[in-house]
């Protein structure tokens, strides 16, 4: 899986009119996210898919307080 | 849904915006590949952006649960000091690495609000 | 081949759904009360004017038909309908609440511009017993988390127009002379009257100047506020 490369965002940018910057912000900068990941890799290559949202939780609401 | 109207705004403001657009852009792509010419620096700049953002996540929910009276005093002033020394710990170790605070970045979306 | 996601909708279109930026025929996956648009593709689109223009055409088209509508970042791509119906369960009930929260409604998008932030307010006094330092930074850190979501230069404009808003979400940049950017959440069809209250209230607004795009469907309201 990729994603869009920063590149090509940053090449819109340089040649954006003003209409245009909003419809980038709201595109690239809002909407839902769905997934929350990060891909690494080495020489180029992706590696390894870490997928945070699996893995982070507010620990109140996983565990009552009190509990061990 | 009618299309949307024509801002009014100076060269120089779109200027800002676009800037500030391109800042973000630069976080778009949650991809970390180690920089072959600097292993060591792309590796610190990783580490140190992870323990960035679970200090963040940390912070956040600090404050929510002082906020919500979940927290004894001692609590409170204990994650304070610690929160405190970690963001300086992390200020310390980028600056060790040559790593600006805002390299210390990955967009990783709404994650931080998932708590 | 992957799944392409373009938005999160509150039921079926009526007619058929037509073609993605790909010239790909788009389809619906319902998954536990939620329904996704989505396009078969063959790789990542690439990021283009052309493309972003397309993928907002194709949310208004669809946007027309359905009471509400939340669109999905652009480049959301997953492999197949099995990891979207997975990726979609993990935030069902917090996606069918902003479905609920956008029902009916668009979005005005109001950049702030001006030579540099207001400044804070002072501190309140200090407890008697003084707080220790740890308190003291963490207290300090909350203020500036709401800090970071207040646009007190908005206030005026926020006095006129009352009800017509009925969710706001604020990022400050506070890079002169961009100082923020808020989203305003409004019934749709009120964009014209929005655009009046503006225009009518930017005397009330100095030193500072707005300038208002829109209506937009609802992009920033996809989340909780934060």
């Amino acid at each position: 899986m990729t994603t869009p490369s920063r590149a090509a965002a940053r090449q819109i940018l340089e040649t954006a009119d003003d209409s245009l910057l909003d419809l980038v912000d709201n595109l690239l900068n809002r909407g839902v996210v769905i997934s929350g990941e990060v891909l690494l890799g080495l020489a180029g290559v992706d590696l390894v898919y870490l997928r945070l949202t699996a893995l982070l939780c507010a620990a109140d609401r996983v565990r009552p307080r009190g509990e061990p | 849904m009618s299309r949307p109207r024509r801002p009014l705004i100076e060269v120089r403001e779109i200027e800002s915006l676009r800037a500030e657009l391109e800042r973000q852009a630069d976080t778009l792509a949650p991809r970390w590949n180690a920089d072959p010419e600097d292993v060591q620096k792309s590796v610190a700049r990783l580490v140190l952006t992870l323990v960035e953002f679970i200090r963040q996540l940390l912070e956040r929910q600090a404050i929510r649960r002082m906020e919500g009276g979940t927290l004894t005093t001692e609590e409170t002033e204990n994650i304070g000091v610690a929160l405190m020394r970690l963001e300086q710990t992390v200020r310390d170790m980028a600056a060790r690495f040559g790593l600006a605070p805002d390299e210390l970045n990955l967009d990783l979306g709404p994650l931080g609000r998932l708590l | 081949m992957s799944v392409y996601l373009y938005a999160l909708l509150s039921g079926h279109p009526a007619s058929a759904c037509g073609q993605g930026i790909c010239a790909e025929p788009l389809r619906l996956v319902a998954s536990g009360g939620l329904v996704a648009l989505v396009g078969d593709v063959s790789a990542m689109p690439e990021v283009t004017a052309l493309t972003l223009r397309a993928q907002d055409a194709v949310l208004r088209r669809l946007a027309a038909e359905v009471d509400a509508v939340l669109p999905a970042r652009f480049g959301t791509l997953l492999a197949d309908d099995a990891a979207l119906a997975d990726a979609l369960v993990q935030r069902r009930v917090q996606l069918v609440q902003a479905l609920g929260r956008v029902a009916g409604c668009e979005q005005m998008t109001v950049r702030v511009w001006g030579d540099g932030p207001i400044p804070s307010p002072p501190r309140d006094a200090e407890p008697a017993a003084g707080p220790g330092p740890g308190t003291r930074y963490l207290t300090d850190r909350r203020r500036a988390h709401e800090a970071a979501h207040r646009v007190p230069e908005l206030e005026p404009l926020r006095q006129r127009l009352g009800d017509l808003v009925r969710a706001e979400r604020v990022e400050r940049h506070d890079r002169p002379p961009l100082l923020a950017t808020v989203q305003h959440l409004v019934a749709r069809g009120t964009g014209a009257h929005y655009l009046d209250v503006v225009d009518a209230c930017r005397t009330g607004l100095r030193p500072c100047r707005v300038s208002v795009t829109g209506p937009w469907l609802p992009y920033a309201f996809s989340e909780d506020a934060a």
